[in-house]
């Protein structure tokens, strides 16, 4: 099979998934206790019964769930997300503004925890056992097993309360007009930092593993048997077939770049799609809360369907020529 | 030209000796063939790593004694220094080619990246030129497909090339080759040892041959070393070792080796069929693309019978369908067309509880002792679960498992362990027990032996026929070693590719061959001249 066509066959695949994805969300979110038309009956503060009905047939509320879900798909497919009635704004809008924000916070940690991450398994993998590699292991299994939301306020205690060096909350726009890019860095600084430190773990024990076992294998030894320096043996043999699971790892993790972190959102007030979501749930905002779990799956999936690709590319295993 | 003095290996505390290696001291001239020799845990492999300097890295301080290299002293050298010996000096081949290589990295690249290692400046083109002439001078005839494959691209017997091309690119003074054939079939195991020794010729480099198989000894060696539980307990000329060993235990190795020319006779009379094969066919569909699947067969038209009591030896190459009969005759697989008839009864077109019951009558012995016994299962368990599952009482069950146990020798002691508590040997004595649990008609043995040392191999074979006799047990050997096919069958069934090629009475198979195929895999049997010889002697 073509390249061309394994590509077009996976973005096939991944059109396929999403609308099965969305299909799941529309239904799951109507077994939520209460119904919509009285959530917008609230809105306008009445509450009788004919204006519930009158509700019902203006958005079509009373026709079958199916054909609701049908017209759902259809508009979905050409970027309509609805009319968000809590905001007054089309869901698409409010998506499109927030999602700045959280692709910098959580891209930001993405990275920083992948390289770092990654690093550090690499080093402490090619010296496993010894004394550093118990400290790495020590710290970076502190911050995991620590929540979020308090690495993130000790932080904020230490660098904004004590030492005053950072922000603690917002990005530094709230006031309207532009503040420089420095300002934002720095208030972008405590909430990636805090992210980053738990997905470091991750990646340091995915990597760490992963090498020990690579250097295991009997090509590593024929290395050896060549006369091939440890440096080149690390760099030629030992990292290219041990990032292949990070690389697992990493694909499905940057699938939820676009979630965003609610925990962490909510503690330094940053304006994301996390925080997003939790608002539109909180209020009843169905249609917002649906385009944010669309807006979420269709990035899974599309970043998994980079990955997928960008996989069949590293590791020349996987079939795809057959 | 390699001078190996008091050569000592140390294992870590909490061992279950406290040496891999003990003063073992030998010489090797160049131009010429040691084979070391041992079963495994002998401390044969270890002794080559070490020579190379590629003992695991726990071993590398519990090391001591000499290894000179043309009169250059190699033990206590930095790891830096061995990298200017190793590959250059000193060429390694390992056993498994499959993971020698690395996977993803492209063949040529990993011939290629030798010589820069060694500080062989060379450019583009000329990296190519020379990757391509070490890969025809081991005798790969597309070098310039192979070298632009990964290593899961190429078969067995190509791998192993590439390996033996990296071993010895720059044209080093030993190669050191620790069981570089056990991973192969037959023909290619032979191809790979002509290789070696036309290397061997070509370049003039002593060659360190470590291997448990005394008929590849017969061929290869120049002098033979035979190692027990870590010390050298016999060395000396081919000659001297094999035909008049001064050790004990040289001679209960020797002796174990299957031997061809003792084949036994088969029955005149022919008793009912147990197993009929009729036109049996049965391919493998590969995937290709998203929707659509290839067919690759798998068997073609096969027919043949297995009679009650007889013992039907299946042989053939890897990938000839031999273990895929297995599958078909236990129903672990489905079949195309053709039909297979257990005493009469239509085996295919079973199903529940009549299945069930077919199953029981045929069971089935698995090549890798370790893996198909359930880790966490005590093996009194493990034999019972057979007879529990076919509606046998627990309690007899276990005593007759404990009774089974008993009857292929391993004692009352032993019921409540655990499988890793078994060495390789004992564990397929349960695989044998737990096949029998049940009270087959029909036993298969898919490579039982295979993964057995020479002496194990030997104890368990003749545990085998003891059963078959005792029991009068029909059996379906399967195995890729002709030598023990003809020590145990009645008849031999030789496979090619998914066909039967040629069949009969296992006498008739080897001593009067009618497919030429049949000539090449006999013909490519270690140590079968010396064999030969021996048998023409002992007419005369």
């Amino acid at each position: 099979m073509q390249f061309s066509r394994f590509v077009v066959m996976r973005l096939f695949k991944a059109a396929a998934i999403l609308a099965a994805v969305v299909a799941l969300n529309f239904l799951l979110i109507r077994l939520i206790p209460g119904d919509p038309a009285s959530v917008l009956a609230g809105e306008s503060g009445m509450a009788d019964e004919t204006f519930l009905a009158m509700i019902r047939e203006m958005y079509g509320l009373d026709k079958p769930l199916l054909v609701q879900l049908k017209t759902y798909l259809l508009n979905a497919a050409g970027f309509n997300l609805g009319f968000s009635y809590p905001l007054q704004r089309d869901v698409i809008d409010i998506i499109i503004e927030r999602l700045p924000a959280t692709l910098a916070l959580t891209g930001s940690a993405f990275l920083i925890s992948l390289v770092v991450g990654v690093g550090l398994g690499v080093w402490a993998g090619s010296r496993s056992n010894g004394p550093v590699d118990r400290l790495i292991n020590v710290v970076v299994l502190a911050f995991y097993a620590t929540p979020g939301f308090w690495v993130g306020l000790m932080l904020i205690l230490i660098f904004s309360v004590w030492l005053r060096w950072l922000p603690a909350s917002g990005t530094g726009f709230e006031t309207g007009d532009d503040p420089g890019a420095l300002v934002y860095l720095k208030h972008l600084c405590l909430p990636v930092v805090t992210l980053a430190l738990y997905y470091v773990a991750v990646y340091f024990r995915l990597c760490r593993t992963s090498v020990i076992s690579v250097l295991h294998q009997d090509f590593v030894r024929t290395a050896r048997s060549k006369g091939l320096s440890w440096r080149a043996i690390m760099r030629r043999h030992v990292l290219p077939n041990a990032i292949l699971p990070v690389f697992t790892m990493a694909a499905l993790q940057a699938g939820s770049l676009v979630s965003g972190s609610i925990a962490i959102e909510t503690i330094f007030a940053w304006p994301g799609v996390g925080r997003l979501g939790y608002e539109a749930l909180m209020q009843r905002d169905y249609n917002l809360l649906l385009g944010v779990f669309l807006t979420t799956a269709a990035m899974v999936v599309l970043l998994n369907v980079i990955a997928d690709i960008l996989y069949a590319v590293v590791d020349p295993r996987i079939e795809v020529a057959r | 030209m390699l001078n190996v003095r008091y050569l000592r290996i140390g294992l870590p505390v909490g061992g279950d000796r406290g040496f891999a290696v003990e003063d073992i001291s030998f010489d090797l001239a160049a131009g010429k063939t040691l084979c070391l020799v041992g079963e495994s845990g002998s401390g044969k492999s270890v002794t080559g790593q070490a020579i190379a300097g590629l003992q695991p890295k726990i071993l590398r301080g519990l090391t001591t004694g000499s290894i000179k290299l043309d009169g250059v002293e190699l033990s206590g050298l930095t790891q830096r220094e061995w990298q200017a010996i190793r590959g250059r000096q000193i060429g390694v081949v390992f056993q498994e080619p499959m993971t020698a290589l690395n996977p993803i990295m492209k063949v040529g690249r990993q011939l290629a990246e030798i010589y820069a290692a060694h500080g062989i400046r060379l450019s583009r083109a000329e990296l190519r030129d020379r990757v391509h002439a070490l890969l025809e001078r081991v005798g790969i005839r597309e070098p310039g497909r192979i070298a632009n494959s990964y290593s899961f691209e190429i078969s067995g017997g190509q791998r192993q090339r590439v390996v033996i091309a990296c071993a010895v690119a720059l044209s080093p003074k030993l190669l050191i080759a620790d069981e570089p054939t056990t991973a192969l079939d037959v023909t290619t195991q032979q191809q790979v040892l002509e290789l070696i020794a036309d290397l061997q010729q070509e370049s003039g480099m002593g060659v360190l041959f470590v291997t448990h198989d005394f008929g590849i000894v017969a061929d290869i060696a120049d002098e033979v070393a035979v190692m027990q539980a870590g010390k050298l307990v016999e060395c000396g000329s081919k000659a001297q070792v094999l035909k008049a060993p001064k050790q004990p235990y040289t001679r209960q190795l020797v002796d174990a080796v299957p031997c061809l020319t003792e084949c036994r006779p088969c029955p005149v009379c022919r008793p009912a069929p147990l197993v009929v094969f009729k036109a049996v066919c049965k391919h493998y569909s590969v995937a290709e693309g998203l929707f659509r699947r290839r067919k690759n067969p798998a068997l073609t038209d096969v027919s043949f019978d297995i009679c009650k009591g007889e013992v039907v030896a299946l042989v053939g190459e890897s990938g000839s369908g031999k273990s895929t009969i297995a599958r078909c005759l236990t129903r672990l697989t489905p079949v195309e067309s053709g039909s297979i008839q257990l005493e009469g009864s239509d085996l295919l077109a079973l199903g529940g509880a009549e299945l069930k019951q077919a199953r029981r009558r045929v069971q089935i012995v698995f090549q890798d002792p370790y893996g198909s016994l359930d880790p966490r299962q005590k093996v009194i368990d493990a034999v019972a679960a057979g007879p529990i599952a076919h509606g046998v009482d627990k309690d007899q069950a276990r005593a007759e498992a404990a009774e089974l146990l008993r009857l292929v020798g391993l004692n009352a002691t032993v019921l409540d362990r655990f499988p890793h508590e078994f060495s390789g040997g004992q564990r397929q004595r349960i695989g044998i027990a737990r096949a029998l649990a049940v009270k087959p008609d029909l036993l298969i043995a898919d490579e039982a032996v295979s993964a057995l040392d020479v002496t194990v191999q030997a104890q368990v074979l003749r545990l085998l026929q003891d059963l078959q006799e005792k029991l009068g047990l029909t059996m379906l050997f399967i195995t890729h070693d002709l030598r023990i096919a003809a020590q145990v069958s009645d008849r031999t069934v030789v496979l090619r590719n998914g066909r039967i090629v040629e069949m009969g009475a296992t006498e008739d198979i080897f001593r009067r061959p009618q497919d030429e195929y049949t000539r090449k895999l006999l013909g490519a049997i270690p140590g079968m001249q010396a064999a030969e010889r021996s048998y023409a002697a002992s007419l005369q």
